[in-house]
């Protein structure tokens, strides 16, 4: 330091001492990543991690909803008034379910019976398969329940698997009456295939093998099939997984089941079941839809942003537009014009759900384009962009190491904000009777029960409050969660507090 | 008499990461027509003393303890708050840092300029707005009339801080607290503004505190200085004092650290090594012990009090080792640091 | 301003068309009209309607129609002839064949065949035709959206969508303006007062109520207001519309949720101004805390409250769709949803654009209010 004449270098130069000494204060600094400040910071605000955990919790609640002990959320009982919350100890009213083969004529044939035979609830997850035989010999005049004929018994046992209920009744063709067997399924065994009726083989097989055995020679005439009948039960379209559970639960649990904890509504039906059936489809409607729109909204405000200029500006003006079109009317329109539609569309698969998520997703897209593409116009000219550039980084690098972090976190932020207004739109369509449809329970649907539930006479609460607060509780938890998601990730908190 | 006295003023905040002693046992007195410089880094609590002069400390975290601050012989402390309002703005104003954030974005100049007079009931209606025309043409605002229209974001950054200047002084107060006003301008502006402080200070009197990191403005400005360190005052002097030979380690730290003009090109400029200290866990001892070249074992259990130094009265330092430091002796441990 | 607001009217033109022109090819192509519900129709019957709202027409020409302003009608519209032809009740009525008739089968079961080689079909009587003058001529020039004429309700067939409107708009807009007011007045004042007291208890119990009015749906709101309000109070209506008493409860559930909305903007908007450096200025002014909080911080504070307005009515006008059907009032929303359940699809677009309208012009207007308590915001750059 002491010589005159200095080079620029030398000037700058550390003496090593210092060095090693800046190096190890730097090294004190640990580097942290965006989503690790963003964890620490979100765990330091209470109210957001318990949110957090609170919506963990009822996730995986609703998810494992097939295997908990729950009432049928759908069966109806129009013989009681709602009933208070009862404990599972305490003990069951005794209200008579089932209603006796032979009293009035059933809907189908056998189906009341099996109704309340085959299970000690109708939980609407049953489906039953009808086997007929014509068989020589006059019937009963009016549809009965019977012990069945041992021969054809054993023969839809062997089929199914199956202890089989037996009904008889006249026949149109004298001289013969029809026996029909039915089999009870379980949650999990349903035929494969939708209008498929499982057991047709099966019991073809098993018949000429008792014919050949020569079971059915009784002398009196000839035994024939007159044909199966398949009835699903009212969720039809459950999915694998679900049936799967649903068997692991009448596994676990048989057909015991917690009584009404929470009570049950004018129906009959268990408030608890249905408010965790219910989250199910509020949940599954609300994430999709808003994947819908994020996905919409990401990739128009991405390119929006990307392109820039008179491109930019033209898809801009185009959202500033759709704003200020009332929404909820166009759509409610779409809805009920698509619903003439209906049958057409169902053919190729697009359900009425179908249709829901994505006209949902349709409308929320829009703030997530605006959000995204001035994300990602302010990120695209941003100095550690051009400084990641100039070390090097290839474009690719830029993208997924610089851009795309910077723009999840704020899509993270809306789509936990965009959940719970979807959830409140859904609400709103079932209130109006354009949404989801009864068997299916959703958390819009409650919400209308509720709000049927009150008169000055007699008001039942559980019905009201008990859905209002697990609706409230969740939206209340998801508007915690985003509201400290966006204080957590914002650049400009980092390093704070 | 001194028109502002103040004795023994500390400020804490009560904070969720405990107590941050921001301004600790701080008196000074001010002359009528004085400047006195206050100095230091960032979080020396230079701007929170003026704010409890002001009685602005926003409360809560803020808790003020002052044995007193006497202005005219009057104790602030002790005032209502409805008195305090009538000093604040009349008699103590104050001039604030950032221009472009410390004037009303929604309201015109005229109404932010007219509200201080109406207030303190010197003017109304007219006669407030030819006030306040005047006072723009005073600090130098070419087209007063006009400009009493515009909105703040219609005026440059430099013209802002005239405006503000005028806002503080339009009631001509005794004194006037001016919290970095130059900090957020340009070169050329901020001796322009300065020039005009100094101007308006001999023609009207004004007690002037001048609180600023900035050593260059101190030195043109100031008749006395204080130097601030983690909430403490360290250092008192008269301005050419101080800069001709500073007595404390921090001061010399600071003083080092700027460039001079005459300077050798080729010599570095030394950087006080380390951090300033956490003010929520400030060490028993001197605050500055581990920057500090000069320390001594003594130096880590206790306090040095802001005391004169032996050969140079009135000038006071908090250091046990000033004499050492005003000798030019090399610093007792070598390295420095931790 | 003027630049800006032809700005906007040029795309407030397009918006309109899209939506006009979207919603008609739907509603045109939906097989299976607000007729088909009903028992089947004589085909006389069915043509006579068709004709009535120009069913038979090419849907080009009927979208013409929709959109006008010209009416394309023979009869009365801008095309009409100077003549029509009328029955003539005075002459005798004559014998011609009837094209639709079965051919005669003679007596061997074959189709009798005319000289012609033709199959001979039985004859009807009908009047003759003569020319008369077209008295309706030019009587109904303009007609269509453009004319502000949204047609004939296929549901209610003695009224015209206009004539619903007019009718059901005035309970809709009372409704909503009064549910704004609530909006308005209750969550500025809790917002306000709020950030004034933040941290105390009052605070954190307008907090809570706020999150919990923007997380509940408004009909959950309303039925714990019923139940809270309309049991307790006997002069207050459960339902039903006539008298001023009748709007307290639904405009009060149909602003609950916005004003808990707006509690939460401007709390958090006066926060942020609080925390400005230009109101420590007003106090080091000396201006007494009363004044820096209403001449410095509120207005700044409410700001974002004014560009929320756009969208809250936006949301006030959906959300009456609920109050109305649950409150039994005849508003606009409650035909709407009617309209939209029963298919009758003019009444169901007549309110979509009716209402699209009213959101847009409410949008630009709030854009222009915004500028005037927002100096810094220029028109020209928006």
């Amino acid at each position: 330091m002491a010589a005159p004449k200095k080079t620029g270098t030398d000037r700058t130069a550390l003496d090593p001492a210092r060095l090693e000494k800046l190096l190890a204060e730097a090294a004190e600094f640990k580097g942290e990543s965006l989503w690790q400040d963003a964890w620490r910071r979100l765990k330091r605000n209470r109210g957001a991690y318990l949110s957090l955990w609170f919506l963990a919790l009822f996730g995986l609640t609703s998810f494992l909803a097939p295997l908990l002990p729950l009432a049928s959320p759908s069966a109806l009982n129009l013989q009681i008034e709602p009933q208070p919350s009862r404990w599972p100890w305490a003990p069951s009213p005794k209200i008579d379910r089932a209603t006796s083969p032979d009293a009035e004529a059933p809907a189908a044939f056998g189906e009341v019976a099996t109704r309340s035979v085959g299970s000690l609830l109708d939980d609407g997850w049953q489906h039953r398969t009808f086997v007929d035989f014509t068989v020589p010999g006059e019937g009963p005049d009016r549809p009965t329940h019977f012990e069945g004929t041992p021969a054809l018994a054993e023969i839809v046992r062997r089929a199914s698997g199956r202890e089989p209920l037996a009904f008889h009744k006249r026949s149109d063709t004298p001289g013969v009456h029809v026996e029909r067997y039915a089999v009870v399924h379980r949650f999990a065994d349903k035929p494969e295939k939708e209008g498929d009726v499982g057991l047709q083989d099966a019991v073809e097989e098993e018949l000429a093998a008792a014919r050949a055995r020569g079971d059915l020679d009784t002398g009196a005439g000839p035994v024939e099939l007159a044909g199966l009948e398949y009835l699903p039960g009212l969720w039809p379209d459950m999915p694998f997984f679900d049936r799967w559970m649903l068997g692991v639960r009448s596994w676990l649990f048989g057909f015991w089941e917690v009584g009404p904890l929470l009570g049950t509504d004018a129906k009959g039906r268990d408030i608890l079941a249905r408010i965790v059936w219910g989250s199910r489809i509020s949940i599954q409607v609300s994430v999709i839809a808003s994947l819908v729109s994020l996905l919409l909204g990401v990739t128009y405000g991405a390119f929006s942003g990307f392109l820039g200029g008179r491109v930019d500006n033209l898809m801009m003006r185009i959202v500033d537009v759709l704003y200020s079109i009332p929404f909820i009317f166009v759509v409610i329109f779409f809805i009920t014009v698509l619903n003439a539609y209906r049958t057409d569309l169902e053919k190729i698969n697009i359900t009425r759900m179908t249709i829901f998520y994505l006209v949902i997703g349709a409308i929320y897209w829009l703030t997530m384009a605006r959000v995204v593409r001035g994300q990602v116009l302010s990120l695209k000219n941003q100095e550690f962009v051009e400084a990641a550039r100039v070390v090097g980084a290839g474009t690719a690098r830029i993208v997924f190491v610089h851009i795309v972090p910077n723009v999840l976190s704020i899509v993270i932020v809306y789509l936990t904000l965009t959940i719970p207004a979807v959830m409140l739109f859904e609400a709103f369509l079932s209130f109006l009777g354009l949404g989801v449809e009864a068997p299916r329970v959703s958390w819009g649907l409650l919400a209308v029960d509720g709000s049927e539930a009150y008169s000055p006479i007699k008001t039942y609460w559980n019905v009201i409050v008990y859905p209002a607060i697990a609706m409230a509780s969740t939206l209340l938890a998801l508007n915690i969660l985003g509201d400290g998601l966006r204080d957590a990730l914002d650049p400009k908190m980092r390093g704070k507090d | 008499m001194a028109v502002l006295d103040v004795r023994g003023l500390s400020v804490r905040f009560e904070t969720h990461q405990g107590t941050v002693e921001a301004v600790r046992d701080v008196s000074f007195t001010l002359e009528a027509g004085q400047t006195l410089g206050i100095v230091g880094e960032s979080g020396s609590g230079k701007s929170v003393t003026s704010l409890a002069i002001m009685g602005l400390v926003p409360s809560p975290p803020g808790v003020v303890e002052a044995d007193a601050i006497l202005f005219e012989g009057r104790d602030l402390t002790k005032l209502e708050r409805g008195a305090m309002r009538k000093v604040r703005g009349k008699d103590v104003a104050m001039i604030f840092q950032d221009p472009m954030t410390s004037l009303n974005p929604l309201l015109t100049v005229e109404r932010q300029l007219t509200e201080v007079l109406e207030i303190h009931g010197i003017a109304k209606g007219r006669d407030a707005r030819d006030r306040c025309a005047r006072a723009l043409g005073d600090v130098g605002i070419p087209n007063p009339e006009k400009r009493l229209e515009a909105y703040p974001h219609e005026l440059s950054g430099g013209m802002r801080q005239r405006v503000m200047i005028a806002m503080g002084l339009l009631c001509n107060p005794k004194v006037l607290i001016a919290d970095e006003p130059t900090t957020a301008l340009d070169v050329t502006i901020q001796a322009q503004i300065l020039e005009l402080m100094k101007e308006l200070q001999r023609k009207h009197g004004t007690a002037i505190v001048l609180i600023t990191h900035d050593l260059g403005v101190v030195a043109g400005m100031s008749d006395a200085v204080q130097v601030m360190y983690a909430g403490r005052v360290v250092e008192r002097a008269t301005a050419s004092e101080l800069f001709a030979q500073p007595l404390h380690p921090y001061t010399k730290g600071l003083l080092t650290s700027v460039p001079t003009i005459d300077g050798d090109p080729d010599h570095r400029l030394t950087s006080i090594d380390g951090q300033p200290p956490d003010l929520a866990r400030l060490p028993v001892g001197c605050a500055f012990r581990p920057r500090c070249a000069w320390r001594v074992d003594r130096c880590e259990k206790e306090r040095p009090p802001l005391a004169a130094v032996p050969g140079y009265e009135p000038r006071a330092t908090a250091c046990f080792e000033s004499e050492r430091v005003a000798r030019g002796e090399t610093p007792a441990t070598a390295g420095g640091g931790r | 301003m003027i630049p800006f607001l032809v700005r906007r009217l040029v795309w407030f033109v397009i918006t309109l068309w899209c939506v006009v022109t979207v919603s008609f090819f739907l509603m045109r192509n939906v097989e299976g009209g607000p007729f088909d519900s009903e028992k089947a129709l004589a085909p006389e019957i069915k043509a006579n309607i068709e004709r009535r709202y120009h069913l038979d027409w090419p849907q080009w020409k009927q979208y013409l129609q929709y959109v006008g302003p010209f009416n394309l009608d023979e009869r009365s519209g801008i095309f009409s002839k100077d003549t029509i032809e009328v029955d003539d009740l005075d002459a005798a009525p004559i014998e011609v064949p009837d094209p639709d008739g079965e051919p005669v089968v003679g007596p061997d079961g074959e189709p009798v065949v005319g000289p012609d080689g033709e199959p001979v079909r039985p004859t009807k009587l009908v009047r003759p035709k003569k020319t008369v003058p077209n008295p309706d001529r030019y009587t109904d020039v303009f007609t269509g959206v453009l004319a502000g004429d949204l047609g004939p309700s296929f549901k209610y067939k003695d009224y015209s969508v206009n004539d619903i409107i007019a009718q059901s708009l005035p309970i809709s807009i009372s409704l909503g303006s009064v549910g704004l007011f609530w909006a308005l007045l209750l969550g500025l004042g809790a917002g306000i007062l709020s950030a004034v007291w933040r941290g105390t208890g009052l605070d954190l119990s307008m907090r809570v109520v706020a999150t919990m009015g923007i997380a509940l749906p408004n009909f959950v709101i309303a039925g714990f207001l019923i139940l809270s309000l309309a049991f307790s109070i006997d002069w207050l209506p459960v339902a039903g519309w006539g008298a001023p008493r009748f709007i307290l409860l639904p405009s009060l559930a149909l602003g609950a949720p916005f004003a808990a909305y707006i509690a939460r903007l401007a709390r958090t908007g006066v926060l942020e101004v609080l925390s400005q450096d230009h109101v420590r200025t007003a106090r080091a002014k000396g201006l007494p805390e009363k004044l820096v909080l209403l001449r410095h911080v509120v207005k700044g504070g409410v700001l974002p409250v004014v560009s929320y307005l756009g969208p809250a009515v936006a949301g006030i006008l959906t959300g009456s769709l609920v109050i109305e059907k649950l409150f039994g009032i005849p508003g606009t929303g409650t035909h709407f949803v009617n309209s939209a359940l029963a298919r009758d699809y003019t009444l169901a677009m007549g309110v979509t654009i009716l209402y699209t309208v009213l959101v847009y012009s409410l949008n630009t207007l709030v854009d222009l209010a915004y500028t005037l308590l927002d100096p810094r915001i220029k028109l020209e750059e928006s």
